[in-house]
């Protein structure tokens, strides 16, 4: 149970009942649910039994990004998504959008409408700098010129990777999300490399092994320390961090979804499959709203019935096991039914091509014991022509 | 309407709170030597050396010395150094939990603007960077610069010094942070009190202006005595419409003065930026006063403003300000002029 957020209403739902389909700033325990003022990114690795393709291509750092994370502080489990909003010669600009619950919350605990975080990181800091900013905050400047965010530098990872005992500084606020109290502190020690492994993520949608630099430390502030763990991507022009461990957090990113734009469009369903996970939607938090972030797929899902005039589909939700059955199931079908409101009022799918179904926690496709497995297990699933 | 008017209350009492923070260090850093009463070395005054600071602000009149508010004290939570002009640069530092401030200021800066507005730059668009691993810039003149959990703030309203110099001194304090020098403090007090006695005198400020002066300086005779206390004098001037009187309110601050006049100044100059941006949009810089400090009137004073909320000007680090508008702004200037050549009387 969190007991750190005493000032923060709790509207939302009972304890660990705040399952989310992928999305971000899940709230997941305790009798209250802490505003996410800030955010970690953070992702996780998992299970290596599960059948997982090589990486193809270079993850680059390109307009549309979509990295979510899910993250564990304390003993509150949320997700977060970070969006490449722009690149230029200059910097490469993130954004990160609060939902609208979290907007509710802010307004209940007094606070304005909180403006979208934006952090912008200077190229010659993505190649260079030792500090690492990992916790967003409202307020934070726009700029904070030595240090990356949801990276390190190209500098770091190389110095890692010829065995060099490497100097790091990592901003973030440990413990649970809690604004009142909550400060980001810079930790300071040396990381060495352990070892380069392979690393599972979903990688637009498919289970995907990448390439990894894990590195250990000790890292401290004032009289507190403690050892750090990092896993970043093994590709020296974009050291992503994809899973760090620090002073009780975790976080790792669970899902990249890269543009479409550009590139040819993926088939929702494979050859002679009846059901298909449907990537690239994202939920606000513990609820059924769709973030704008989702529209690419619902468009590909449009495209998909044009092309197939005579198909129906059902739309399918599914919740982790966190939280109460009830409020899975519910959770589950509201997110079917807001995916299927989208297609029809926002891209004129009509209405009798589509149904909906919720299975609430009660077909996970991985295990809930870990956070890539949650994060894979919130899902929506497209189904035509399955046999029943 | 009332989200946003319950935000804001919410905000003040944060930013209260966080004002409230207390600045004297909790304990000693990390890896700093033990303190003793002759050698403190987790003091205010460990951070920065004499010569460090004489080099960006003038020759000091004496060392370094801590101070609570203004005056000398031995157990002061900041570090005056002071020139021989009575021109001051302030430190603090915030040993533990310094980055709770930098929260604070977060908050601040998210309510009053956007983030845009919290990057450090020049003028010339050079981003400021430094051995902090954040900073921030507060008002016109308060410098913060957090490394690990530490704070180190750096007050330079009272100097002429510009932001590059005063990044150098903060690169110098917060390198210093996990090895602060020793400093023995109590004589650089005693050094300081002892020179409290050459500053001007604090008195009544009707005493600076008399009934006489008053009057040789209106050529009118006053409705009534001067009436004010140690922070100003009432002057009932007669006006040429008869039965009206123009109220002169005379004020004077004996310390701090050219810190006050710069902060007043930079507050004046925002609002006024405020109301030529609201008008005219983004981009409007008209700047404030008719007369910025730094462009010199003649006069007795060492710093002197007019703007259209009156006059202002400092001598020996005591500010004297006449609030009164576009009004008769000659005679307010002659009042200010009067008030500072009594300054030693």
């Amino acid at each position: 149970m969190s007991q750190q957020n005493k000032l923060i209403p709790t509207n939302r739902r009972p304890a660990r009942s705040s399952n989310a389909l992928p999305g971000r700033f899940n709230l997941r325990s305790g009798t209250r649910n802490a505003l996410p003022i800030f955010f970690i990114a953070k992702l996780c690795c998992f299970a290596t039994s599960i059948a997982a393709q090589e990486i193809d291509t270079p993850i680059l750092l390109e307009p549309d990004l979509n990295i979510v994370a899910a993250i564990r502080q304390g003993d509150v489990d949320y997700e977060g998504l970070r969006i490449i909003d722009s690149v230029s010669t200059e910097t490469v600009v993130l954004r990160l959008s609060w939902g609208e619950s979290d907007q509710t919350n802010a307004a209940d605990a007094g606070m304005i409408e909180i403006p979208p975080v934006t952090r912008a990181i200077r190229r010659e800091d993505l190649a260079s700098a030792n500090r690492i900013v990992a916790t967003f905050y409202y307020g934070d400047p726009e700029l904070l010129p030595g240090s990356t965010a949801i990276q390190t530098s190209t500098a770091v990872l190389s110095s890692l990777t010829s065995g060099a005992d490497t100097p790091i500084v990592f901003g973030i606020s440990p413990g649970p999300p809690n604004y009142m109290i909550s400060s980001r502190k810079y930790y300071r020690g040396t990381v060495h490399l352990v070892a380069k492994e392979r690393f599972p993520i979903l990688l637009d949608g498919e289970r995907t092994m990448v390439p990894v630099v894990h590195a250990t430390g000790t890292l401290s502030v004032g009289t507190q320390s403690g050892e750090a763990e990092f896993w970043w991507l093994d590709q020296p022009d974009n050291p992503l961090t994809l899973r760090w461990k620090f002073l009780g957090d975790t976080v790792q990113v669970v899902r990249i979804d890269r543009p479409e734009a550009g590139k040819k469009p993926r088939s929702i369903f494979k050859p002679d499959a009846c059901r298909a996970v449907l990537h690239g939607i994202y939920f606000d938090t513990a609820s059924a709203v769709l973030l704008p972030e989702s529209d690419a797929a619902l468009a590909r899902v449009a495209d998909m019935l044009a092309e197939h005039a005579d198909w129906s589909i059902t739309v399918e939700g599914h919740t982790d096991s966190i939280g109460v059955d009830a409020s899975n199931q519910i959770l589950s079908e509201q997110r079917a039914s807001a995916v299927r409101t989208a297609l029809i009022e926002r891209f004129n799918v009509t209405p009798d091509r589509l149904t909906t179904k919720g299975f609430g926690e009660t077909r996970p496709i991985e295990t809930n014991e870990t956070l890539e497995g949650r994060a894979r297990n919130r899902r929506v699933e497209l189904t035509h022509g399955c046999a029943s | 309407m009332e989200r946003t008017i319950s935000a804001l209350v919410f905000m003040l009492v944060l930013i209260t709170t966080g004002c409230d923070q207390q600045q004297e260090p909790a304990e000693a850093p990390p890896g700093a030597p033990p303190a003793t009463a002759a050698a403190d070395a987790s003091g205010p005054c460990s951070l920065l050396t004499a010569e460090e600071v004489s080099a960006v602000i003038g020759p000091l009149a004496g060392a370094p010395y801590r101070a609570g508010g203004m005056p000398p004290d031995v157990g002061g939570d900041m570090c005056r150094y002071e020139t021989e002009t009575l021109r001051s640069l302030v430190v603090n530092v915030v040993w533990v939990d310094g980055a709770s401030n930098i929260s604070m200021m977060n908050m601040m800066q998210g309510v009053i603007k956007d983030g845009k507005a919290g990057e450090l730059k020049l003028i010339n668009g050079t981003t400021l960077t430094g051995e902090w691993d954040e900073a921030r810039l507060m008002g016109c003149c308060e410098f913060n610069a957090l490394r690990g959990d530490q704070l180190v703030t750096i007050d330079f309203a009272g100097t002429n010094a510009d932001l590059t110099q005063v990044v150098s001194l903060v690169n110098a304090a917060i390198l210093r942070l996990e090895k602060p020098l020793a400093v023995d403090d109590a004589p650089a007090v005693a050094a300081a009190q002892s020179r409290e006695s050459a500053r001007p005198r604090i008195r009544s400020v009707c005493e600076l202006v008399t009934r006489a002066d008053a009057e040789a300086l209106t050529k009118k005779t006053l409705v009534a005595e001067p009436a004010g206390d140690e922070d100003h004098c009432f002057y009932q001037i007669p006006l040429d419409m008869p039965g009206s009187t123009l109220d002169l309110d005379l004020e004077v601050q004996w310390r701090n003065g050219f810190r006050e006049m710069a902060v007043m100044q930079a507050a004046f100059d925002q609002g006024a930026n405020l109301v030529m941006q609201a008008a005219f949009g983004e981009g409007e810089d008209i700047g404030g006063s008719d007369n910025p400090a730094g462009e010199q009137e003649p006069g007795p004073w060492d710093v002197y403003a007019q703007s259209i909320v009156g006059i202002s000007a400092v001598k020996s680090d005591v500010l004297v300000h006449v609030e009164n508008g576009p009004f008769m702004q000659e005679v307010s200037s002659a009042f200010v002029a009067k008030a500072i050549e009594n300054l030693n009387r």
